[in-house]
Formats: C-alpha cells, sequence, structure tokens
C-alpha cells in the first residue's frame, strides 16, 4: 500500500508577513455543519447544549467553549468548528455534514487587519460594528468566505480549491499596506 | 445598490443574485391544466413600478429573498425570507 501524505490546504504556502501584519494558516481537526431539520431548532438547541456545552448563536453571531465553537452559518445551519459533532443526539434533530475537507482557514492578525481585508471584502469592519462573538459571510475578491473578528485580526475561511487565490489576493493587500507605512 | 438581507443587513448588490418575479413560488396544483402552467413558467409583468422578485443572498447567508423594488427608481420597498414568506402564507 502507498503511503499517502497528508498536506493541509495552506501547506507551501503560509505564513507569511509583511509589515505588522501575519497571514498563517488554522487547521481546525473537526469542521461540520449542522442544518436544523424543519421546526427541530430548540430541540437541536437542548442536544447541543447537553452534548457540547454550546447555545445556538443568533443571527451573525458565534458561541464558543473551550476548544471549540459554533458558527451562525445561514437560517437554521450552523459550523461546528473544533469538535466532531455528537453523532447520535444531533442527527435526530439535524442534519450533519463533515466540511473538515471543504474549508481552509486562516489567521490574519497584526496592526492594520481590517485595512488589509477591507481591500477585498465590502464588510464593515470596524471593531464597533464587528468584533468579536460575530461572525459573517461574505465575499473576499471574488470568493464566498467567512469572516470572523479574532483578537487583533480576522478569522478568514475560504474554499479549499480557493486558497491559492485569497492567499495570494491577501498577501498583496498586506504587501501594499506594509509599503505605504514605510513611506509615513 | 444596496439590498437590506433579512438576516446580515445591508449588504452589497453583488454579493447576491436575481431570479426573477417571485411568481415562482407559486407554482399551481400539478391538475391545474396546461395554460396555468403556460401562465407560470413563461408569463411575466413588465410593471413601471412596484415588483415583488426573488433574489438570493448568494455570497453571504444563501438565503432567498422576496424583495419589493420599485423598477423605475431600484428603490427597495421591503425585504423578508423567502421561507418565512411562504410558511406565513400557509
Amino acid at each position: 500500500m502507498v503511503d499517502l501524505v497528508a498536506k493541509s490546504p495552506h501547506s507551501g504556502l503560509l505564513p507569511l508577513s509583511a509589515g505588522q501584519l501575519t497571514l498563517t494558516e488554522a487547521a481546525p481537526a473537526f469542521v461540520s455543519s449542522i442544518q436544523a431539520r424543519q421546526g427541530k431548532s430548540s430541540a437541536l438547541a437542548k442536544a447541543l447544549q447537553a452534548s457540547h456545552g454550546l447555545t445556538l448563536p443568533e443571527v451573525g453571531k458565534v458561541t464558543a467553549a473551550t476548544d471549540h465553537r459554533l458558527l451562525w452559518f445561514g437560517t437554521d445551519q450552523y459550523l461546528l468548528i473544533g469538535a466532531a459533532p455528537a453523532a447520535p443526539s444531533l442527527s435526530e434533530f439535524a442534519a450533519l455534514t463533515d466540511q473538515g475537507d471543504a474549508w481552509a482557514v486562516m489567521h490574519l492578525v497584526g496592526a492594520g487587519a481590517a485595512e488589509v481585508l477591507a481591500r477585498h471584502c465590502p464588510l464593515d469592519l470596524r471593531t464597533e460594528r464587528f468584533g468579536i462573538g460575530q461572525t459573517a459571510r461574505a465575499p473576499l475578491a471574488d470568493m464566498p468566505a467567512i469572516i470572523t473578528p479574532i483578537a487583533q485580526g480576522f478569522e478568514i475561511m475560504v474554499l479549499q480549491s480557493l486558497s491559492r487565490t485569497a492567499v495570494h489576493h491577501l498577501h498583496q493587500a498586506m504587501l501594499s499596506l506594509a509599503a505605504q507605512a514605510s513611506l509615513i | 445598490m444596496r439590498i437590506d438581507c433579512p438576516n446580515c443587513g445591508s449588504r452589497d448588490r453583488r454579493e447576491f443574485q436575481y431570479l426573477g418575479a417571485a411568481v415562482l413560488m407559486d407554482r399551481p396544483a400539478p391538475d391545474a391544466g396546461e395554460q396555468a402552467f403556460v401562465e407560470y413558467v413563461y408569463f411575466r409583468e413588465n410593471p413601471a413600478g412596484a415588483h415583488r422578485e426573488l433574489w438570493l443572498h448568494e455570497m453571504g447567508c444563501r438565503s432567498w429573498i422576496v424583495a419589493e423594488r420599485n423598477m423605475g427608481t431600484h428603490e427597495f420597498a421591503s425585504t423578508r425570507l423567502a421561507a418565512d414568506v411562504k410558511r406565513g402564507a400557509k
């Protein structure tokens, strides 16, 4: 049997840095979508509380435990990151889909992270409007992305097939802003 | 042009995809007859004023939205989740 080498979505691409900014790969062990079955949202909320200690996030919000998080992902749809979903107890109320091989996750951190992201994402990224505890699905350049504020920056998720393009766009913006800053 | 997504708030029009008139949601019963289906599939109003239509928040929350837009001014009078409209109608 050939022993295949597992590669992460950003292997060979990240980490990158420019000025005070770093772009690093975050490879969560599990990413799963949880789509509540029709009319089962409140039952799902109870099951999630029991199995993962998480409440269902409101629209555009994140709920977090120590090592796993739940992102609002759409109407009655959530993304569980960092832990495998407790299948038997949740699947009664929700459709569970493993998305671990779908999303590539990066962290853009440092002073000016919002300015870099603003080059490619039309969200209002000011901390008072979009801070920790919130999340949004929004375009990154021409790619659908999930943007979540983290300490001193943003977690950016794009589809794995688009990871090279996303890194290219973000790195160009990082270099451009670092070059501007060096002139001041 | 900005569109108010009932989930995500005010977002750029480029995040959305237009499908067409919201009459698409009112599919005739299977036994409604040929004429009803011809009208459902092919016949559309083209008003110079308010128009109910379907938009998909494709680059955002991926919800279908029923919007009322003025065809003359592009002003949006209202936006609602299509799922809510459908369930409310039942």
